[in-house]
């Protein structure tokens, strides 16, 4: 499946992968990380229980340094 | 000096914001937050950067202690704005925000009409709003009147260093509003800060002129220190103003 990140492809040989399961296969730790799919805004209590379709475009965001 | 900063709920001893951005490392940062003594903090969401394995720079707050204040850089419009303060809500970030859309990259100047247009959105979604404005003394009113908890003017633009040059409007805006007044761009020195506080604004943001400072825990005091003398000479009362001589010694003939 390609599941679009940040509008960067990447593609996993299996199906019905959950946000967590992502950020898993990206070595990223979910702390402070917020997901928008499919125009839902998402925290790290639901990355357990949505799942990602084939085609799926996600944005994660963080927090950094600004003024 | 018992002289306390209330803006929305909240009681704030230090008049100082500082903003996190740009500095050399989240130690300089964690250094600079303390040295301040700032209880009010800035930071900003962004992508994230799959190849960046930084520290991230919120272990750098104290969350017991200082209040994060998010912002909605990178806005261009109030939908984005909007958008963003969700993000920043579901980040943990609270509902405190820093309303801030700026359509253009040259002058980063903030979008009047759609700075109003969002600032009604989130004030009624629940949101603790504290836009960033050009010095408008009639959008500070405006603002205040769709019930904002603080106006943000700017004295000149973002990270330009140059200081106040908005200062008859920003004394405008002081004189008429009835929520604080953080005066925040541009202040590229504590004598800039002090300016701001003997006018009798409510309070300053500073950062870059603290993150790229030679030394920016040193800058970071140094800004407070100007603060509180600029408060302190606020509270005390200005002399007036002459063009004109007023001996300072008894004008008596020997």
């Amino acid at each position: 499946m390609k599941i679009y990140v940040n509008d960067k492809e990447h593609s996993f040989d299996c199906a019905g992968l959950t946000i967590n399961d992502l950020l898993q296969k990206l070595n990223m730790s979910c702390t402070g990380v917020v997901a928008e799919l499919d125009g839902d805004v998402l925290n790290s209590k639901d990355f357990s229980n949505r799942s990602l379709s084939d085609g799926s475009k996600i944005e994660l965001i963080r927090i950094v340094g600004g003024g | 000096m018992n002289d306390i900063l209330k803006i929305a709920d909240r009681t704030f001893k230090s008049r100082l914001f500082i903003g996190t951005g740009k500095f050399p490392s989240t130690q300089s940062l964690r250094d600079s937050i303390a040295a301040s003594g700032a209880e009010i903090i800035t930071v900003a969401l962004r992508r994230v950067d799959l190849n960046d394995t930084s520290e991230g720079i919120i272990s750098a707050i104290d969350r017991s202690t200082q209040l994060l204040l998010p912002n909605t850089s990178g806005a261009r419009n109030a939908e984005e704005a909007v958008r963003v303060a969700k993000i920043a809500r579901a980040a943990g970030c609270g509902n405190w925000l820093k309303l801030e859309i700026t359509p253009e990259p040259r002058y980063l100047l903030p979008d009047a009409v759609e700075t109003l247009k969002a600032a009604e959105i989130l004030v009624k979604e629940g949101f603790i709003v504290l836009p960033y404005i050009n010095a408008d003394p009639i959008l500070a009113k405006r603002l205040e009147d769709v019930g904002c908890a603080a106006v943000m003017p700017l004295g000149s633009p973002i990270g330009s260093n140059r200081g106040i040059k908005t200062i008859d409007s920003i004394k405008i805006i002081i004189e008429q509003s009835n929520i604080p007044v953080v005066v925040d761009a541009g202040l590229g020195a504590p004598s800039d800060a002090s300016l701001a506080m003997e006018i009798g604004a409510d309070a300053v943001l500073v950062n870059t002129a603290i993150a790229v400072a030679g030394n920016p825990a040193q800058m970071a005091r140094a800004f407070s220190e100007g603060v509180i003398a600029g408060r302190r000479a606020y509270l005390a009362g200005l002399a007036e103003m002459t063009f004109t001589a007023n001996a300072s010694s008894p004008v008596i003939n020997a």
